[in-house]
């Protein structure tokens, strides 16, 4: 090509390329009309203040485990797997009300930006959150009988979120905790290090939704050093005056049988936890699994039948129970 | 055979392309189709995008952090890698909506100065 023919085609191109000459062309902010899903493109500074408002979002909240609480906490997220959970029974005048749930308030969530002069693939600390919280784990009855494997924990959640470091996005915790039983008997001083990781690619967190698949499936991994000690074991099997280090991890699996077909209302989650103790070194594992079908379109309350098998490396005492139960959510 | 009619040879071609891809950079602002943007969030998804109001959850499982992690995995996605695409966490915190996704890619595109253009 000669350079005169190079000449006129790089002046063509460049008018190909001018936005304006092209038919029905225009910038987002021109053309919130044109959009082919209807969308009505906001400025950048009415997209900054959505963005500002939805990361500023303090609040209260109610769910099934102290997990599901940190920067990427949300009001209205639907999560039945997670849900906090109340269920009552009745054997032989015997009632009994089991409680599984985290209560607390969300301070200084926030959302950081990439820093300037930041590569998009560089990595970053994108967030941060402390949140106070109280739980309370284990079954009520109705005289002075305690099965010892109730727990009700204080505590105050600190969490960073690194993004874009090996895995898609991490979230690294540390949780300085009181605990008791559900007669204040117990006080136990402990505090817990976490790490959750996130990697869509191999379904490690989540997973996308192809349509029409039979199955979506994604797990989950939390490494977990969790170190406590044990001034009055109350009505647990602990031992007074002990100090606990437990290192392990805990695994999970969630999965939508038939999403399509049956509108994501059948669900299944496992979970196992293996833990090993640095001072006794003693071993310790837990295993959970249940079914649930969700009653409300908005998945916040499902019948859900559960089982347990296991030792909780917080009372170690040993559990074997199946569960069904209504569980809702807030 | 003429001079200028000459097959161009190997290095030739390739300068010839350089040239384009200096003009894209120098003289004109690069533009993206909201279609196209749609189309491979549509791949990525292995599920069609209709309206804008559909759940995010019908989308993406494992709640509200794999929200927040969607960000970087987009970000490495074949063409949107190829272009630098640049969300974070914060562009997904508490979204919704589909659409709130595609909304946040276009406003980084529109930021990082491309044309975006409908229809």
């Amino acid at each position: 090509m000669t350079r005169k023919a190079l000449a006129v085609r790089r002046k063509a191109l460049a008018a190909a390329l001018c936005v304006a000459a092209l038919p029905g062309a225009g910038t987002a902010q021109e053309s919130t009309s044109e959009s082919a899903i209807g969308i009505n493109y906001p400025s950048d500074a009415e997209y900054d203040k959505a963005v500002a408002a939805r990361c500023g979002d303090s609040g209260f909240y109610l769910r099934g485990d102290v997990a599901n609480v940190g920067v990427y906490f949300q009001n209205g997220a639907s999560l039945v797997e997670n849900g906090a959970a109340l269920s009552i029974t009745g054997d032989s005048g015997t009632t009994t009300a089991t409680v599984n749930g985290v209560a607390g308030y969300v301070f200084n969530r926030n959302c950081l930006p990439r820093p300037a002069g930041f590569d998009p693939d560089y990595p970053f600390v994108s967030g941060y959150v402390i949140s106070p919280w109280v739980l309370a784990n284990g079954t009520l009855f109705n005289s002075e009988e305690d099965d010892g494997n109730t727990k009700i924990q204080a505590g105050l959640s600190g969490q960073v979120e690194l993004f874009q470091a090996i895995f898609d996005t991490q979230y690294l915790t540390a949780t300085p905790y009181y605990q008791t039983d559900f007669k204040g008997e117990a006080q136990i001083y402990g505090g817990t290090l976490s790490w959750r990781p996130y990697l869509l690619d191999i379904h490690l967190g989540g997973t996308t939704t192809p349509a029409g698949a039979m199955l979506d499936v994604y797990w989950s991994v939390d490494a977990i050093a969790d170190y406590f000690y044990v001034e009055n074991a109350g009505s647990t099997d602990l031992t007074e005056g002990t100090e606990y280090a437990w290192l392990g991890a805990s695994f999970g699996v969630a999965g939508w049988i038939l999403p399509d077909a049956l509108d994501d209302r059948l669900t299944f989650t496992t979970r196992f936890d293996a833990f090993w103790d640095a001072y006794s070194k003693q071993s310790v594992d837990y295993f959970e699994a249940n079914v649930a079908w969700a009653l409300t379109e908005d998945q916040n309350a499902a019948i859900e039948l559960a089982y347990k098998n296991g030792t909780d490396k917080d009372t170690l005492v040993d559990i074997d129970q199946w569960n069904l139960g209504f569980t809702f959510k807030y | 055979m003429a001079r200028s009619e000459r097959r161009q040879t190997p290095r030739e071609a390739g300068a010839a392309v350089r040239e384009e891809k200096s003009v894209l950079a120098v003289n004109a602002r690069r533009s993206i189709r909201e279609r196209t943007i749609i189309d491979r969030l549509e791949e990525f998804f292995g599920r069609e995008i209709t309206t804008h109001n559909a759940p995010i959850e019908n989308y993406i499982r494992g709640g509200p952090g794999a929200v927040r992690a969607l960000a970087a995995s987009l970000n490495r996605f074949d063409h949107f890698h190829d272009d630098g695409l640049g969300l974070t966490p914060s562009d997904l915190q508490g979204i919704e909506t589909i659409g709130e996704v595609v909304i946040a890619i276009v406003v980084w595109y529109r930021r990082n100065g491309w044309n975006v253009v409908f229809r």
